[in-house]
Formats: structure tokens, C-alpha cells, sequence
């Protein structure tokens, strides 16, 4: 009974990082129809910035969080920028091969000796682990901070969308990019927010995930990234909550497989769900079916 | 002499290698109402998408009260005081009537302004109000047709820009759309109108042109071109 507890708390951790990652696949999706394959780069580069200000500049975490997002942020605007604005256009494929593109070029650009280096770095202590026993189950301030996190940026990000006039704009563009420019929205600057959002919360998991596993590589944001789509898929794409608890509930199975089937499965689990998923519910588990009309 | 709001010089236009549009010129008077009459694949939406910059100009000039449209973001043509309600109505289908008319609104700050339009429109189109909670996808297509305009009228416009208001809607919903676009020009709004109903756009415009093949083949008062047996033959059916 203890493992299990245990597990639900490593699956609730590591669901919150996925959650984080979701939130930015599913909000770019839902704006351009692009799955941004360099999202998990962004996440590893963000990673690096903090370990960086953490070592040289042994700066505080919440100054050491800020940085990061805002760098992240401003990283994942310039792709955008750069990579994906030119081919706004362009089919679909072009868009999907640049953002594929683009996240070899991170993941391997940081690779060369100045920068990262190809061996894993162990990432410092920015805030000393604590663990809390409760009823023979122990937890740590940074399971709890990394849920907190995620929970407090969900809710924030939903006010936004909801409650402000930019937000306001974000869904509209997500709807009809014509329309929206009809409506006097600047569509472009509309989705540059989007992907400065989406890769500040991308950077705040990158920290988290630093934190509370000691080692970060240049690879690092493969597998999370994958996983953090099946969680927006499932979610429903363009749905904020509903990325943010198929993130937790993806972290959750995993750490379920791996304690109780087999830990080489769990990834294999992970996609297994994304499969049956898209042949019963292609709109995702909280998803609305879009009719489209002619 | 009336002041000449929008004017439109030698515009050409391409989708890659297929040009839309040769040569366009036609200008627009304060206070009237326009119409782009012609088949369909004239260039006449086209043409209203050059205008609102959704689409780009190869040459040619688009003056709006002496301000060049050709380079100017969508977003901004609309601060200047054109609104378009695009072909197809494009409602945003996701959020309810009320939330649609704010994003009307979108560029203005003047909350008690707002409020006076949005009654204002709602006495143009009862149908709105009393669905203002509705989510606009379940509209039928000529309150989606209402809704739209009513959109457009939220940003106070001084250019109304219509595509098609009539498509596919019942005789009598066509009716109360064109009795509606009078009635909005007769409180001041110019008005450019695209129709394929070539006798519902004539009947209610003070000037027209013709468009064939992304060409201007003919251009007059209404009330000419309706009687003019070419006209007649080739949009009016006989």
C-alpha cells in the first residue's frame, strides 16, 4: 500500500512536467495546426539556462524560474519567427519536417564542446530536498513545488484566456485566422504570444524536471516531449485543463507501469494509450467533435 | 460632388501563376452603396480581399481616405474604419452570439459606446438579442447572415464591406438582409456590396460594376445597368 501511495505521488510529478509540456504543444496547435516537434528542445535548452545561472551565477529559484521562462519564451518566439512564420502558407508537411528541423538543431547544436557537450551534466542543488513523511509515506518539497507550479500556471493561464481581451484574441485566432484579422486582431503578434506563453511554461518544467532528477542531457527532451503530445492529443487539442490532467494522468501510468508491470514497458504503455485513443476518440477524451463544414 | 472614400487603381492580383484579377479601377462614393456584380470566379471576392489585405496585391494601388491600403496589416485597415463581412458568414461558431458582437468591438475601448451599438444592433436584429446566449454555430444560416453584419456594425465602420450577404439563404431572409443594408446605408454607412443575385445587388445600389473573369467589363448607375439589355441577358436571366 505504501509503494502504491508512493507512486501516486512520483506519477503525480512527473505528470505535472508532461502537463506543463502539453499545455504549449496543445495551445500551438490549436493556433497553427503545427505539432512543434522542437517544443521538448526548448524544454532541454531551457534546462541548460538553468543549470547555467544556477552553477556561475548561483542566483535564487524564483529568480532562477523567471529567467528561464522568459528566456524560453523568447527562444520559442524566435522560432517561430525564423522557422515556422515563413511557411505559414506552405502544406502542412513543410511545417511539420522545419519543426522536426528545428529540434535536431537545438538538440544537437548544444551538443558541441563550449555549449553542452555530448555527456550528461549533473544538474546543482537549488533548493535542498526535504522530505516529508506523512503516515510512512514520504514526499518532497519538490514533488510539491513542481504540482504547485503547474497548478497555479493552469488557473493563471485560463484566466488569461478567458478574462482578458488578449486572450480573448488567442482563442478567436484559434477559430478563424481571417476573421480574426477582420475583427482589427494582429493575428502575427497574437501567435507570438502564443508560442512566448506555450515556451515559458515549457522553460518552467525544464527547471522542475532539473531539479528533481539530478541529470540533464542535450536528449532529455525527446521522450517527454512525445509523451507531453499524447497528453495534449488526449486532452483534446487547444483544451488548457484537459492538457494539464492527461499530462498528470500519462506521469501517473507511467510511474504505475513502472512499478508494477515492467519499467522497460512503461513507455510502450504510454503509446498503447495514445493508440487507442485516436481509433475511439480521435477529438480526444475531453475534445469536442469538430464538424467541418463545406 | 460627393468625397470619394475608397479608390481602387490597376489592381492585379495572383494565386501563384493564376491571375485573379487584370487591371481593376473602381472607386467608391461617401454615402452610397456599391455593388461588384458578376458570375461566380469574377474576382469579386477577390477583389474585397485585396481591400481588407488578406490578400496581396501584385500592382496597382487600394486609397482609403487617402491612405495606401496595399501595405497595411488587416488588423490596421480595420482601425481605419472598414469593416468586412467575409464570404460565408464566418461566425466564430465556438462562442455564443453576445461574445461574437464584442469581438466586433474588438479595437474599441469605449465601454459605454459599446453598449449604445450593441443596442443599436439588436433593434436592427431583434432575432440576436433574443439568442444572445446561443452558441453561434447553432444559429440557422441567415441569423449566422445577421449575426455577421451585426458583427461588423459593432466596429462602428464607415466602410461596410458585404461578400455575399445572400448566399444560400430563403427568399424572404434575403429580402430583410438587403432592406437591412438600406437602412444601415441610410444612417451613413458607405457600403460595398459583392452579390451574385445581380438584381437584388442593383436594385438597392447607386452604382455598380461588372465584373467577368477578374476583369471590370462595365460599370453605371443601378437603375442603368438593371434596364440594360447585356446586363439583362448575361446576370438579370433574360
Amino acid at each position: 500500500m505504501k509503494i502504491f501511495i508512493h507512486q501516486i505521488i512520483n506519477g503525480f510529478a512527473l505528470g505535472s512536467v508532461y502537463a506543463l509540456l502539453a499545455i504549449g504543444y496543445s495551445m500551438v496547435y490549436g493556433i497553427i495546426n503545427l505539432v512543434n516537434f522542437a517544443h521538448g528542445s526548448v524544454y532541454m535548452v531551457s534546462a541548460f539556462i538553468g543549470l547555467f545561472l544556477a552553477t556561475r551565477l548561483s542566483l535564487p529559484f524564483t529568480m532562477i524560474l523567471i529567467i528561464v521562462m522568459l528566456a524560453s519564451a523568447f527562444i520559442g518566439m524566435s522560432i517561430e519567427k525564423i522557422a515556422y512564420k515563413p511557411l505559414r502558407n506552405s502544406p502542412k508537411v513543410a511545417l511539420f519536417i522545419t519543426a522536426i528541423g528545428m529540434s535536431m538543431v537545438l538538440e544537437n547544436g548544444l551538443r558541441v564542446n563550449f555549449l553542452a557537450g555530448p555527456n550528461p551534466w549533473p544538474f546543482p542543488t537549488i533548493i535542498e530536498t526535504v522530505n516529508y513523511e506523512i503516515g510512512g509515506v514520504s514526499i518532497s518539497n519538490l514533488q510539491i513545488l513542481t504540482f504547485a507550479v503547474v497548478v497555479v500556471c493552469t488557473l493563471l493561464l485560463q484566466l488569461f484566456l478567458f478574462k482578458t481581451k488578449t486572450g480573448c484574441a488567442m482563442r478567436v485566432v484559434s477559430y478563424d485566422k481571417d476573421a480574426a484579422a477582420l475583427m482589427g486582431i494582429n493575428v502575427n503578434k497574437v501567435i507570438s504570444i502564443t508560442f512566448a506563453i506555450g515556451s515559458g511554461l515549457a522553460g518552467a518544467a525544464g527547471i522542475l524536471v532539473g531539479m528533481m532528477y539530478p541529470k540533464i542531457d542535450t536528449l532529455m527532451g525527446v521522450m517527454p516531449g512525445l509523451k507531453a503530445f499524447i497528453a495534449a492529443i488526449m486532452g483534446g487539442i487547444g483544451n488548457v485543463p484537459a492538457a494539464m490532467f492527461s499530462g498528470i494522468f500519462i506521469g501517473f501510468t507511467e510511474a504505475m507501469t513502472k512499478a508494477y508491470v515492467s519499467s522497460r514497458m512503461s513507455d510502450a504503455i504510454s503509446f498503447i494509450i495514445l493508440i487507442i485513443i485516436l481509433i475511439f476518440k480521435p477529438e480526444g477524451l475531453f475534445g469536442k467533435k469538430k464538424i467541418e463544414k463545406v | 460632388m460627393q468625397e470619394t472614400l475608397l479608390k481602387v487603381e490597376n489592381v492585379d492580383l495572383f494565386y501563384g501563376s493564376i491571375q485573379a484579377l487584370h487591371q481593376i479601377s473602381f472607386e467608391v462614393k461617401k454615402g452610397e452603396i456599391v455593388s461588384l456584380i458578376g458570375a461566380n470566379g469574377a474576382g469579386k471576392t477577390s477583389t474585397l480581399r485585396a481591400i481588407s489585405s488578406l490578400e496581396k496585391i501584385k500592382n496597382g494601388t487600394i486609397e482609403y481616405k487617402g491612405h495606401k491600403l496595399e501595405h497595411t496589416p488587416s488588423y490596421a485597415i480595420v482601425s481605419m474604419g472598414i469593416c468586412h463581412v467575409p464570404e460565408g458568414r464566418h461566425v466564430f461558431g465556438e462562442l455564443s452570439v453576445l461574445d461574437n458582437l464584442k469581438m466586433g468591438a474588438f479595437l474599441r475601448n469605449d465601454r459605454d459606446e459599446i453598449r449604445k451599438d450593441l443596442l443599436n444592433v439588436y433593434s436592427i436584429f431583434p432575432r440576436l438579442q433574443e439568442r444572445q446566449e446561443q452558441i453561434s454555430s447553432t444559429l440557422s444560416g441567415g441569423e449566422q447572415q445577421m449575426l455577421a453584419i451585426a458583427r461588423a456594425m459593432m466596429g462602428r465602420p464607415e466602410l461596410l464591406i458585404l461578400d455575399e450577404p445572400s448566399m444560400g439563404l430563403a427568399p424572404q431572409i434575403i429580402d430583410q438582409i438587403l432592406k437591412t443594408i438600406v437602412d444601415i446605408n441610410a444612417k451613413g454607412t458607405t457600403v460595398l456590396l459583392v452579390e451574385q443575385n445581380a438584381n437584388a445587388a442593383l436594385a438597392i445600389s447607386d452604382y455598380a460594376y461588372v465584373l467577368e473573369t477578374g476583369r471590370i467589363v462595365m460599370e453605371g448607375d443601378a437603375g442603368k445597368l438593371l434596364s440594360d439589355d447585356s446586363v439583362k441577358k448575361a446576370y438579370l436571366g433574360g
